[in-house]
């Protein structure tokens, strides 16, 4: 055998591992963080759910009511939050950075948690509207003090849901399936 | 003939494991360096609702 | 020859079917047709972006791309960078983020004025569609309204005030106006104000305030795309300039003298016309459209009987008209009419008795670039008729080009100490655009003010930007409808609306103490608008009227002009006078520039002429026979000689045109502008200045000239290969094809069939109404995020439309029956696309639409391949470069903005679907029947496609699917699609003229 044959018997296989190899590696190190589950960033302002939804009971839909009305829930303007802090709590640095941030009208860029590619239209209206509870996908955000994405925001847990709906459904929904068909998401 | 093969061969080796670096040249650039864009942003255009219009219901 | 096409294309058709074909080639059958309709993607359509030769061997290619999927999986994904989600620090109270809001508004364009809705995302108008409170429109509006939201965020708008080109402040620039203006009343000297025309009257108030102020201003108004010989038709025929409006509700018979008033311009006359044509039953109470022209328009593509006339003899003929109708007893008509112009002595006592028949119900409508004689003919042919079927109105009368040569002339002596341009282009538009200059330039304080700098700005000392219609307040009166214009989004730059512009001179010169327009518009509104003894306080009046966008007046009747027969022997005579030899060229307004102000817009210079399929310029058309004698084929160069100026142009061939006649469009041919620049020629200095009607140049030399260009048109691109795509029959056709019945082929399946639980969408598109417009597809333009990919691509068959309208001629080539077919994706029950995606990227929704996921699709191709009606595109290139601001502020959020390498087609709007769907199912009910509308059934300003719920018996489109004008396109094919459509009628008087059955 020539001794090129032999390099190649050699070279080629552990080549294409290197290649392999490469792009796995490359791959995981580059997998965005807030696609996967448990991802807790730091915010710029250290809002606690625990304390406004939990412990004050305050109604998801205050702050996020664009979930009835639109794709998306939104998140609140900084004169939402400023409807209580302007007198609440006013000695806090948070609440002063806050207060700050609104007399200036400059932009709050919360760490975004909660998000899906481009090409997926999520709508939070059937969803709302069909009865599910905000925990069922969020977790239970009346318990953090900083949002954690707690479901793994893949296509199959939407799926896996959308085929069998009963157990996030409130009790005597008439919904046996959510949407399956490509449309409905992806346009 | 057998080293018509082998220079076809060793072509192709070649190619492949430098096709991605040539192609994605690109890709491997961001990858290690900021893209300019980064640095200096575009100033983003200022929208404003119309201050005394009045929209339709609904 | 391939065996494949060499068919008898007879065996596919039923007997009696008309036989159409799509270009002269096809007709001919040269075997280059035929080897050329055999490719789907003409030669280059898949060339990557044009780069020199690599030499690349098709293993070496396929060797490198394995190699580079492997990487580019990697780098596809996203970077590990965190993304951040900004709120409103302070939310407008009106705006919830993912909601659209809608303000009601008008768009201005010259003498007329559209109300229209706009729709807003975040802050931002996207769409823009009718005014449904409007009692005429009722929501419909013209295409260019539809395409002019993209203008708002035209990246070459003027975003500063310039002075001597440097930036500079409205402060800066007022000042020094008002300066000279104060100098030039000391002085007495003339001022220049040269603008559009307009049917304001808060700004004809304003006017009128600023000439008091200003005795010595001098105010024109100018319209380049009317022309001026209509307005001297109008005073010789009523003694005052007039607006001329068909109601064709109340019309049986129409005579077209050359006039294009199915062209889109006009929704309210588009849905009165098609109204009377949609019949279920083969009835004899549909009207009849005769067309006399010279260059094929699209309302002679609509014309039940068309006769190709030279556009300098229509008067002669109307003349003659009249005669018959036993009028003119002073005008002698000479002998050999109407026979020397080609016509039959059938045709044309058929169009005698016609008019006669019809009486009041019959209506003669002339061009606006016909020669005054014909629109005086014209005039005394509804006079003699007692022609009910159209209004009248007194109007102001417009400058003309004589108006524009004096003025000229007074500023080249030096007499004129300041001139303001407003909204118009005289360096561009005014024939002899160096004299002009000269003379403009000779002018001591010159400014400017629009939206975007064009050739006229660049003279002028002061340049200031003003504010797109979109973010300007207005009102417009329409015929005893008041509209308004409001903004729908605060101004982008530091621009000003023209009046507030104005009115800070007048405050300048201690005329008025209003602060601002809007102040100016509701002092007015509430002083003369709002009805005396109303019980509401202005604020809600004014609310109330800004959220329906409108007023109706209480009627104050207008006498309509009486028809004065002063002039009636020296008309009659210029009309029958002798023309000049040689070739007559029509100059007329672009179809979708209009007079260049559109030019910069990219979707309307994609959106094909919808006669000529032509795009990106404006070739010559001439006749098929001009063009044999002539030896030249489409973009063949010919050399024009007219006007005193000789030019090379590229030549289209117009089947249907009279021979002896050539037309080019206005509006072409720009200096100024990114997407303007150099395209097409500018057609303006062939106007014949010095005439009485500038638009018809006589005695035009064309001779054929060295080179050729490949014209980007999207005609050629796709072959009916002998099928019957479209049926079209006359109405005693159709009584027969009614008894005799179709047979509805449907194939059986392999597939299982599908089940359609809830809902199946379809849609009835109906080819008797469809008049070619293109509304729909500019619509769905907007909607869908479609990218314009310009004329390099066209020319590869790459355009994006997922809507386009098919044109097909049937008959002879001198006088070819035409029609107009929407061609959108068919949402096939048996998709062949969906069975080859090797990804499974486009399926089949449970409600009857073909699904496209874009996230999927890695660009083989097969679906479009498979495409019986080729309704696929394919992102070739990046053609969405537009990703930046402003140009990125148009689209659609709803809809992905689609990346290179992808395939995409019409979606029936699912995201307009999904939203209905999501809203009921929330308010719990079902979804009414129309609920769901399109973006291309919504904008159609006859209603010729309706969409729908085929599950639901009693909604509009399975009623109309059951029509006995219903089939379905390729129906042999057994894709099954979704899609009815209703064949096309049409009534001729000659009942030969355009029958179909086997054609030579």
């Amino acid at each position: 055998m020539h001794v090129f044959d032999r390099a190649f018997r050699l070279v080629l296989p552990l080549g294409a591992i290197a290649v392999l190899g490469t792009v796995l590696t490359v791959g995981w190190f580059t997998q965005p963080d807030r696609y996967a589950k448990g991802y807790a960033p730091q915010q710029p302002i250290p809002f606690s759910h625990q304390l406004h939804a939990g412990t004050l009971k305050m109604s998801c839909a205050y702050c996020h009511g664009g979930a009835t009305k639109s794709r998306a829930a939104g998140i609140p303007s900084v004169e939402t939050c400023m409807g209580c802090h302007k007198v609440t709590k006013t000695d806090r640095p948070a609440i002063q950075e806050l207060t700050r941030i609104y007399t200036s009208g400059q932009a709050l860029p919360w760490q975004r948690v909660h998000t899906l590619p481009d090409h997926v239209f999520f709508d939070h209206r059937p969803h709302v509207n069909g009865g599910i509870a905000c925990q069922t996908c969020h977790g239970e955000v009346q318990t953090m003090k900083v949002i954690t994405r707690e479901m793994g925001m893949r296509m199959g847990s939407c799926l896996a849901c959308h085929r069998d709906p009963h157990a996030a459904l409130p009790k005597g929904s008439k919904i046996t399936r959510g949407a399956e068909h490509c449309a409905a998401c992806h346009r | 003939m057998e080293s018509k093969n082998r220079r076809e061969i060793l072509g192709s080796v070649a190619a492949l494991l430098a096709a991605p670096l040539v192609l994605g040249k690109e890709a491997v650039v961001d990858t290690f360096f900021k893209t300019k864009a980064e640095a200096e942003p575009e100033p983003r255009l200022a929208i404003t609702p119309p201050a005394h219009s009045v929209k339709r219901r609904g | 020859m391939d065996k494949h096409i060499h068919h008898d294309p007879n065996d596919l058709l039923p007997i009696g079917t008309p036989r159409h074909w799509r270009s002269l080639d096809e007709r001919a059958e040269t075997p280059e047709a035929r080897q050329a309709a055999h490719d789907e993607f003409k030669p280059g359509a898949m060339d990557p972006e044009d780069r020199p030769s690599t030499n690349l061997s098709r293993r070496t290619f396929l060797t490198l791309v394995g190699a580079t999927t492997a990487l580019a999986a990697t780098v596809a994904c996203d970077k590990k960078g965190r993304s951040t989600v900004v709120p409103y620090t302070k939310r407008p109270q009106e705006i919830v983020p993912g909601v659209a809001n809608h303000y009601a508004s008008t768009f201005p364009e010259g003498r007329r004025a559209y109300s229209v809705l706009v729709k807003t995302r975040e802050g931002r108008p996207i769409h823009i569609t009718g005014n449904d409170e409007h009692p005429r429109l009722k929501g419909k509006t013209s295409p260019r309204a539809l395409s002019d939201v993209l203008r708002l965020y035209d990246p070459d708008r003027l975003r500063l005030p310039k002075i001597s080109g440097r930036p500079s402040s409205w402060v800066e620039a007022e000042q020094t106006l008002v300066a000279a203006l104060a100098a030039a009343k000391r002085e007495a000297k003339p001022v220049l104000l040269l603008t559009g025309a307009t049917t304001s009257p808060t700004r004809r108030a304003l006017l009128k305030e600023l000439q008091g102020a200003v005795p010595t201003l001098r105010h024109l108004a100018w319209e380049p795309s009317l022309g001026d010989a209509a307005q001297e038709g109008a005073l010789a025929a009523y003694g005052t300039a007039v607006d001329i409006r068909p109601r064709l509700e109340k019309a049986k018979v129409i005579l077209s003298l050359g006039a294009d008033f199915l062209n889109g311009d006009d929704p309210e006359a588009i849905a009165a016309f098609t109204a009377k044509r949609r019949l279920s039953e083969p009835v004899a109470t549909m009207n009849r459209l005769w067309v006399l022209e010279g260059a094929m328009s699209l309302t002679g593509t609509n014309a039940d009987q068309r006769v190709p006339v030279r556009s300098s003899r229509l008067a002669a003929l109307a003349f003659a008209l009249a005669k018959e109708l036993g009028g003119t007893a002073n005008v002698t008509v000479p002998a050999g009419l109407p026979a020397s112009e080609g016509i039959s002595t059938e045709t044309w006592t058929s169009l005698v008795h016609d008019l006669k028949a019809a009486g009041r119900e019959a209506v003669v409508l002339c061009g606006d670039a016909m020669p005054a004689e014909a629109h005086v003919a014209a005039a005394l042919l509804n006079n003699l008729l007692g022609s009910q079927a159209l209004d009248i109105r007194a109007t102001e009368s417009l400058a003309t080009l004589k108006d524009l040569e004096a003025v000229r002339q007074d500023m080249a002596a030096g007499k004129y100490a300041a001139a303001l341009l407003w909204d118009v282009n005289p360096a561009y538009a005014f024939p002899k655009a160096a004299d002009w200059k000269d003379a403009f330039g000779k002018v001591p304080t010159r400014a400017w003010i629009g939206l975007i700098e064009d050739e006229s700005a660049a003279q002028c000392t002061l340049v200031l930007p003003e504010h797109h219609w979109l973010e300007a307040w207005g009102d417009y009166l329409d015929d005893s409808v008041l509209t308004l214009q409001q903004p729908t989004i605060g101004a982008l730059y530091t621009s000003k609306q023209g009046e507030d512009f104005l009115l800070t001179l007048l405050k300048g010169l201690g005329a008025t103490k209003a602060p601002d327009y809007h102040a100016y518009l509701q002092a007015r509104w509430q002083k003369e608008v709002q009805p005396a003894g109303s019980f509401a306080s202005f604020d809600r009046f004014f609310q109330s009227a800004l959220h329906d966008g409108l007023v109706r007046l209480e009627g104050k009747a207008t006498t309509a002009p009486t028809f004065k027969s002063t002039a009636l022997a020296d008309m009659a005579a210029r009309a029958f006078a002798s023309q000049p030899s040689g070739f007559e060229l029509l100059l007329r307004p672009g179809t979708q520039v209009l007079d260049g102000r559109y030019a910069n817009s990219s979707w309307l210079q994609e959106l094909p002429d919808p006669i000529t399929k032509a795009t990106w310029g404006n070739p010559l058309s001439l006749s098929v026979a001009d063009a044999q004698a002539l030896g030249v084929k489409d973009g063949d160069m010919v050399e024009l000689e007219a006007a005193g100026t000789k030019l090379r142009h590229p030549v289209i061939l117009q089947p249907g045109q009279a021979k002896g006649t050539l037309a080019l469009a206005l509006g072409y041919g720009r200096k100024t502008g990114g997407v303007a620049r150099g395209v097409g020629f500018n057609a303006f200095p062939l106007l014949a200045l010095g005439t009485s009607d500038p638009n018809l140049q006589f005695g035009t030399k064309l001779s054929k000239a060295r080179g050729h260009m490949d014209l980007p048109v999207t005609q050629s691109h796709h072959r009916m290969e002998g099928r019957d795509l479209v049926r079209s029959f006359s109405l005693a056709e159709f009584t027969k094809e009614a008894e005799h019945g179709h047979a509805h082929i449907e194939h059986a399946t392999l597939y299982p069939e599908q089940s359609f639980p809830d809902h199946k969408w379809g849609m009835v598109i109906d080819l008797s109404a469809c008049i070619g417009c293109s509304a729909c597809s500019l619509a769905c333009q907007s909607e869908n995020n479609i990218p314009s990919v310009g004329p390099d691509q066209i020319t590869k068959g790459r355009e994006m439309h997922w809507m386009r309208i098919d044109r097909y001629y049937e008959g002879e080539i001198e006088n070819p029956k035409v029609v107009h077919q929407p061609m959108l994706c068919q949402h096939c029950d048996a998709a062949p696309c969906e069975n080859v995606c090797p990804v499974n990227a486009t399926n089949h929704s449970p409600d009857g639409l073909n699904q496209m996921a874009y996230n999927r699709c890695v660009g083989t191709r097969y679906c479009a391949n498979n495409c019986p009606y080729k309704v696929r595109r394919f992102n070739f290139l990046e053609f969405t470069a537009d990703k930046i601001e402003p140009a990125s502020l148009v689209y659609n959020p709803e809809v992905t903005v689609r990346p290179r390498g992808v395939m995409e087609k019409c979606t029936f709007c699912v995201q307009r679907i999904q939203d209905v769907k999501i809203r009921a199912k929330g308010d719990n009910r079902p979804i009414k029947d129309g609920e769901v509308q399109p973006a291309c059934a919504a904008a159609c300003p006859s209603h010729a496609i309706v969409f729908g719920d085929l599950k639901d018996p009693n909604s509009e489109v399975s009623k109309l699917a059951k029509s006995k004008r219903g089939y379905k396109v390729l129906e042999e094919v057994g894709a099954r699609p979704a899609i009815t459509y209703l064949a096309d009628l049409k009534n001729p008087a000659i009942v030969s003229a355009h029958e179909g059955a086997t054609h030579e």
